[in-house]
């Protein structure tokens, strides 16, 4: 497996490597696939997003491929593939006009306890332009802040709820019959929890800013007139364009993210066109 | 020469076309064309000459001179865009900006050739003027469309400005000057002369203020036109090669250039085409 930078600061495009074959296929047992599993790991810690192109990739095999990297997440609100309760079909039909799924900066589910530590996105069809998907770097945007903030956020939790995407009046709120995806909001939906607003990443012990448009909905103990100052330079600060890679799509490319260091952002700009992913997220673990 | 769209709403890629061997006008049609279709127009794999580089700027418009860069030595028209590995110079160009706006008539068109890029890093980040205008609510446009902007090179270039402390070693030499603080109005939302979109002309470098309101005023809706501007959904990314010359339109996009290459030597040839005052 060859690694190249995508950025001068993270980001990381991998060539040489058959993830299938290596991962998932029959051949794959014994030292292989563990030495692989342990690079393909390995570089998601060093590098944060890792896209793989040119893949071979059925469900089975992208199933086993994530497999080797971790125990699947929960999935919420979504039907999953019929057969397959651990994957998602992210796909939007050219006819399509409702709202983009994933088109504003958050990170996967961080509304639940312990959320996904790593999601992996692999494209079936892809729109000839567009359709991209930016990503911004938390542990840079954390290490951008000054001495004086970053001591100010330190103690500070901030509250994750489902709410405006899947509660009854949320973006997905209400079943949309022209949607090629099956969500579906539920009580879970106006559940709140607290994650601390500055977390240290399980394996590399980086500092990693902890907020994000979709999900993030006040901090705890204040007052909205409190917190929405803050939230709103957070915000501002964390999608950065200095902190950002961007990914574009072609069918069989696998994007893996670690999703406590990076927020991401699906671009809405390939109207009348399709596109069909597959995902699967990897469990995590509450951030301390 | 062949376009590929570089996404879904701006921008493209133009391949089959070499440039230094001069373009006959049909062709030259062809490209001015493509570029105001896109906005940003991003050639690969040429091999140019600055007398090339020149001559293909000529084709497409007025070649003009810029301030406070001393250019390239017996190219009065072009700058070195440059920094050497070693150096720890504030990055030419980071921060949103649309070039030289703080001039009366600022340029239509820049052009931007690379020489030596790093392996990774240096891209340019461009954001749509139209996409930002055209998301806004018609209330919020019609707040905006009776205001006017000052900009100026103060900043930036004025003495004891941020360029102005490059210091000897810079292998940019800025000519910092007091004039760089004088003051100049557009208005917000311009219209661009050729396609006829609309445009939110104010951004984050050179924008100083709202004509005629207070600092307190005009902070909190200049930051949000700021935030809106630099909306992931209005932008595009390029990441380039030696031999990538891209060409935007300054009336139609704003750019970045992220500073991500410590340690790694950079230079590219700009030139820019004369403008005409916004309106």
């Amino acid at each position: 497996m060859k690694i190249a930078p995508l950025t001068g600061t993270f980001g990381a495009e991998a060539t040489d490597v058959d993830l299938g074959a290596e991962l998932a296929g029959s051949a794959a047992a014994g030292p292989d696939r563990a030495g692989t599993a342990e690079a393909v790991a390995s570089a998601l810690a060093e590098h944060a997003v890792v896209v793989f192109r040119d893949q071979h990739l059925d469900i089975d095999a992208f199933e086993a491929v994530a497999q080797a990297l971790g125990a699947f997440g929960d999935t919420p609100f979504i039907t999953p593939v019929e057969g397959h309760p651990d994957v998602l079909r992210v796909v939007r039909e050219a006819h399509e006009s409702g709202p983009l799924f994933g088109s504003a900066w958050h990170s996967d589910w961080s509304f639940q306890a312990a959320p996904p530590a790593a999601t992996l996105l692999y494209a079936v069809e892809v729109p000839p332009a567009g359709g991209d998907t930016a990503f911004s770097n938390q542990r840079l945007a954390y290490e951008a802040l000054s001495p004086a903030m970053a001591a100010m956020l330190a103690p500070l939790r901030a509250v994750h709820s489902a709410r405006h995407s899947y509660g009854p009046k949320g973006t997905f709120g209400r079943p949309d019959p022209d949607s090629a995806m099956d969500i579906h909001g539920d009580d879970r939906a106006v559940e709140e929890r607290a994650h601390p607003l500055v977390r240290t990443h399980p394996v590399t012990g980086a500092r990693l800013l902890f907020v994000n448009d979709v999900y993030t909905v006040g901090i705890e103990g204040m007052t909205a007139a409190e917190s929405k100052p803050l939230l709103e330079f957070l915000s501002a600060h964390a999608r950065h364009v200095r902190f950002s890679a961007r990914v574009r799509w072609r069918p069989g490319t696998l994007t893996m993210w670690d999703n406590r260091v990076v927020q991401h952002f699906a671009v809405d700009d390939y109207a009348g066109h399709r596109r069909e992913m597959y995902r699967i997220t990897l469990a995590g673990e509450p951030p301390v | 020469m062949q376009l590929t769209p570089l996404t879904g709403t701006f921008g493209a890629e133009a391949t089959d076309v070499d440039l230094g061997a001069g373009l006959d006008p049909a062709e030259v049609e062809e490209l001015r064309a493509a570029f105001h279709a896109n906005g940003v127009l991003v050639v690969r794999d040429q091999q140019l000459t600055l007398e090339q580089f020149e001559s293909f700027a000529a084709s497409l418009g007025t070649v003009t001179q810029s301030p406070f860069v001393t250019p390239v030595e017996g190219h009065p028209d072009v700058l070195c865009v440059k920094r050497e590995a070693d150096e720890e110079a504030t990055a030419f160009g980071e921060g949103w900006h649309s070039d030289w706006s703080f001039q009366p008539a600022p340029p239509a068109a820049t052009l931007l050739y690379a020489a030596d890029v790093p392996a990774a890093g240096g891209d340019t980040v461009f954001s749509s003027m139209h996409l930002a205008v055209e998301a806004l609510s018609p209330a919020m446009v019609g707040m905006l469309d009776g205001l006017r902007v000052t900009h100026s090179a103060g900043r930036y270039f004025a003495p004891q400005a941020a360029f102005a402390a490059g210091g000897p070693d810079a292998s940019m030499e800025i000519r910092p000057d007091p004039c760089a603080l004088a003051e100049q109005s557009h208005p917000m939302v311009v219209t661009h002369p050729v396609t006829g979109r609309r445009s939110i002309f104010a951004n984050e470098c050179y924008t100083t203020g709202i004509e005629g309101m207070s600092a307190a005023e005009s902070q909190p809706l200049l930051r949000f036109v700021y935030d809106h501007l630099a909306r992931v959904a209005f932008t595009l990314r390029v990441r380039w090669r030696p031999g990538t010359l891209t060409m935007w339109d300054n009336l139609a996009v704003q750019h970045y250039a992220v500073d991500d290459y410590a340690g790694t030597r950079r230079e590219l040839y700009r030139i820019v085409l004369a403008g005409e005052p916004p309106i």
